[in-house]
């Protein structure tokens, strides 16, 4: 197996309640994702993926444990981590008053990308998402669809070796999602660590090489589709997904 | 079942009171916000007034008339120089102008007559610009009222009750500032004002654009993304919002110096156009950037801290206010910039563009200004960045609540409670004291600061000190070692020299005090009430809240020397009087430092006792001349100083668990 890229080890974030007590977002986590791997987090809402993907991104600090991204570790090198991720999710949002173009390019800009290579480079994203047409608008104006695409290609402009994806289907049509599909297997192909995090179960299956479900924080199981059904001795995802949050609550 | 109204009752209050716009609205606006700006600003205007009031003016009189001479001879402060009788109207306005006299006044015109055909003239020459001239001018009419009234009766009377009554006295006020000089002063108001409001308008439109928006949008957390720190991100975007505050500055000052010098705006053009120096302009112009830095930075201060964009635009108000005030104020001569003043921000660059603007700058106060402004701007980008470093800047909530059982929740508890328990004692404790005077005074030492101590230990302990155990601990309810009996007499007895003559007598150069405060009304009462008042009752109480609740508390938060320095600012605080704050917020780290070091909170009591004590006395037989010793000179420093060095001495032998070393 190729070189791991992202390794989490008892990988914690607690937040306290209003009582004194502690909600554990994240408890002892461990994982490795590996370049040309799509690593699937599977959860429910609140079941601490996106905390997880925000560690990993610097966004938060650790309460417990540690992480290493490319080999930089998410606390004392966050700044290098930040250059090898694109991160995507939900609430990242685009600047509406800037046009696509220039969207992709200012974050080109920001990670120090230079000019010649940025502009063939912003070319190249423009055309990967057939976004080339309306690389002049204003992303304020642009569909559901196309500001996705717009953001996905932010993300990956400064051709980062791990992408942290989480959920970037949510609010998406079918076409439109269909596309981002697609587009993350191409990463694959490239040779890039996708971290892929959703609770739709089809998109789990047919992208990710392994899987890592989570419920409450911790880690309910984890393996290729094939070593999870073996486990569980369930043959569907949501089958195999339901046994393991039910073995939880029990 | 409780009814379907106050169901509905309790789901709004409940929602609202988790809400902290409604809070801070409804609380801290109307409870500390207000009444600070309005404190501050009417303490300001009132020490200006005193100022004045005590300020000696030498007023000129034409036309020799002993009643009025009189008259005015009662005046304190107030000296009146004769002149020749012969000399022109112009003359008396050009010695106004001059300075050499504060006024004139010319009695020349009618005095004389003593049948009521002719009006006795009283005429009044100032210079309005200057505040000494009008001061004068305001005394001298205020004092010849009096003369007025009776000449009114007399002339009333003589002529048999009939006349006009408004015709007795005719009074002529002249104001000898060359036209240049009022529409000087009048426009420089004027600018001021427009400024300081076109500065707050393009800084908040740009600054809550800049990190609240950005949030509500999720641009700020795309921003984090990239390889760049926050410290980068806080400047950057101080950077634009200070350039384009200063640009609004900028171009509203010379679109309205433009406007001026066309003529569009008033008819006293030419005035301002000789009134106003380039170089007065340019020096106001580069006022204004320290004053955009300062603006962009507290208002990013303000965006970084909301959740969105509309919390924001909420806090604009209020923040409009800290604008809106010394926009007032500048517009008025009353309040003058002196070194303290000048560190006050945003009011001190108003004030300094107004004196830029009517000429009379002082440069060493316009350094203060620039200064402090700048340092101000930096604790305001320093603020932002720890605001925009925080996990709720991301997750666009707060991960813990406020007062979650938890170091920062702790802390935010004691922080709130004690500013709470200042509030109580401010309005309480003013309230018994206006109502009971001396009583009173007993009652809200012995009840309220109790209480007080009381409510804080309950809502800010928390779990960090359970039980009698916790109580007992947190207030260093302990016996210390023998020989702190002996230190912190020792301490009390060495310090309040440097104290009351060296820290005092320093904060006197920068802040004048009206009158020795802390002894006032001691001649009321007698001696043992006044030690029972003021020395005994502080020494149990106070320490019980200050070196007992609070020290104890925030110690088990913070390391001993923010604990000391926190505990004495509240301590510091609770007096009331800005005057005190230097001198009782060194009393306070002497105290808490004894406290800590000793581990109990007894010697701190001793320590307190003792030095109230000391002043009482001092007070008490220095009134009457009975005291042996005189309290300052070289003697006295080198025995308190010594007395001070024993008790460091002996302190250092002592044992202590916090780490504060003695000497």
């Amino acid at each position: 197996m190729s070189e791991a890229l992202v390794t989490t080890i008892g990988l914690s974030k607690v937040y306290s309640d209003h009582a004194g007590g502690q909600i554990r977002a994240v408890d002892s986590l461990d994982l490795s994702c590996h370049a040309g791997e799509i690593f699937g987090l599977l959860g429910l809402n609140g079941a601490g993926k996106t905390t997880t993907m925000r560690m990993l991104s610097t966004a938060l600090t650790p309460t417990a444990g540690r992480a290493e991204v490319c080999g930089h570790d998410i606390q004392t090198a966050a700044r290098e981590v930040r250059a090898s991720i694109g991160f995507l999710s939900g609430t990242t949002g685009l600047y509406h008053r800037l046009t696509a173009r220039e969207m992709i390019e200012t974050f080109g800009r920001l990670h120090g990308m230079e000019a010649q290579h940025l502009k063939s480079r912003v070319e190249e994203v423009l055309d990967l998402f057939e976004i080339d047409k309306y690389a002049g608008m204003r992303c304020e104006k642009l569909s559901t669809g196309m500001k996705q695409k717009v953001n996905i290609a932010r993300a990956i402009v400064h051709d980062p070796p791990v992408l942290i994806l989480d959920e970037p289907t949510s609010g998406l049509d079918v076409l439109a999602a269909a596309t981002t599909l697609e587009f993350v297997q191409k990463l694959r192909e490239l040779g890039k660590c996708v971290l892929y995090s959703t609770h739709i179960m089809s998109e789990v299956e047919r992208l990710c090489d392994r899987i890592a479900i989570i419920h409450g924080g911790r880690l309910r199981g984890l393996g290729t589709l094939d070593e999870l059904r073996v486990s569980t001795n369930r043959h569907y995802l949501e089958d195999i997904f339901r046994d393991l949050v039910r073995e939880d609550a029990a | 079942m409780k009814s379907p109204l106050g169901l509905l009752v309790w789901k709004e209050a409940t929602e609202l009171r988790r809400d902290r716009k409604v809070i801070f609205f409804a609380i801290v606006m109307p409870a500390i916000l207000y009444p600070m700006l309005m404190s501050l600003s009417g303490g300001l205007t009132e020490k200006r007034i005193d100022e004045l009031s005590e300020t000696h003016v030498t007023v000129g009189v034409v036309g020799k008339l002993k009643s009025v001479e009189d008259v005015l001879a009662e005046l304190p402060n107030l000296s009146l120089r004769e002149y020749p009788s012969d000399l022109f109207a112009d003359s008396l306005a050009a010695l106004v102008r001059a300075a050499e006299v504060e006024a004139f006044v010319d009695l020349r015109a009618g005095w004389e007559a003593r049948e009521g055909d002719e009006i006795p003239q009283l005429i009044v020459y100032a210079h309005r610009s200057r505040e000494e001239s009008r001061e004068a001018a305001e005394r001298v009419t205020d004092r010849l009222q009096e003369l007025r009234e009776a000449e009114r009766q007399r002339r009333w009377e003589s002529a048999g009750g009939r006349g006009r009554l408004d015709d007795v006295i005719r009074e002529t006020f002249v104001d000898v500032a060359s036209e240049s000089a009022s529409a000087g002063a009048s426009t420089g108001r004027m600018l001021v004002y427009l400024l300081l409001f076109s500065v707050f308008g393009a800084g908040s439109a740009v600054a809550m654009e800049m990190i609240a928006g950005e949030k509500e949008r999720g641009t700020l957390e795309t921003l984090f993304l990239t390889p760049f720190n926050r410290v980068h991100i806080a400047r950057a975007k101080l950077i634009v919002a200070t350039a384009s505050t200063m640009l609004a500055g900028v171009l509203m000052v010379s679109s309205m110096m433009l406007a001026y010098r066309m003529g569009w705006i008033s008819t006293e053009g030419e005035a301002v156009n000789t009134a106003i120096s380039y170089q007065a302009l340019l020096t106001a112009a580069l006022l204004v950037l320290p004053l955009a830095i300062l603006t962009a930075g507290m208002l990013l201060l303000i965006s970084a801290w909301v959740r969105s964009l509309k919390e924001g635009q909420y806090y604009q108000m209020p923040m409009m206010m800290l604008f809106f005030i010394p926009a007032v104020l500048s517009t008025s001569q009353v309040i003058q910039l002196n070194p303290i003043v000048a560190m006050i921000p945003i009011a001190n660059v108003g004030l300094a563009m107004r004196d830029v603007i009517i000429g009379t700058a002082n440069p060493g106060l316009l350094v203060i200004v620039v200064v402090s402004t700048l340092v101000w701007g930096a604790l305001a980008l320093k603020g932002v960045t720890t605001l925009m470093s925080r996990e709720a800047t991301v997750l666009g909530f707060d991960p813990e609540p406020v007062f979650a059982q938890t170091h920062g929740g702790r802390l935010r508890a004691i922080h709130f409670s004690m500013i709470l328990g200042l509030l109580a004692f401010f309005y309480v404790g003013q309230w018994m004291q206006a109502k009971w005077e001396l009583m009173g005074v007993g009652l809200s030492l012995w009840i309220l600061v109790p209480a007080i101590a009381f409510g804080v230990y309950r809502f800010a302990a928390g779990r960090s000190a359970p039980g009698w155990t916790g109580l007992r601990d947190t207030l260093s309810l302990r016996l210390p070692a023998a020989r702190w009996f002996l230190i912190a007499p020792l301490f009390a007895l060495g310090s309040m020299l440097p104290i009351a003559e060296g820290i005092w007598g320093l904060q006197s150069r920068f802040l004048p005090a009206p009158e020795l405060l802390p002894l006032a009304g001691l001649e009321d009462i007698s001696l043992l009430t006044a030690i029972l008042l003021m020395a005994v009752t502080p020494a149990i109480t106070e320490e019980l809240l200050y070196r007992g609740v609070c020290l104890g508390l925030m110690r088990r938060q913070m390391s001993a020397v923010w604990a000391i320095a926190f505990s004495a600012l509240y301590f510091s605080a609770m007096h009331l009087s800005v005057f005190r704050i230097a001198p009782t917020l060194a009393l306070g780290c002497l105290f808490a430092w004894i406290a800590l070091r000793s581990r109990s909170i007894f010697p701190a009591m001793l320590c307190h006792l003792v030095y109230n004590g000391g002043l009482v006395l001092g007070g008490w037989y220095g009134e009457s001349h009975e005291f042996p010793l005189s309290p300052t000179g070289p003697f006295a420093w080198a025995a308190s100083l010594a007395v001070l060095g024993l008790g460091v001495v002996l302190a250092r032998g002592a044992r202590s668990e916090t780490g504060v070393r003695a000497g």
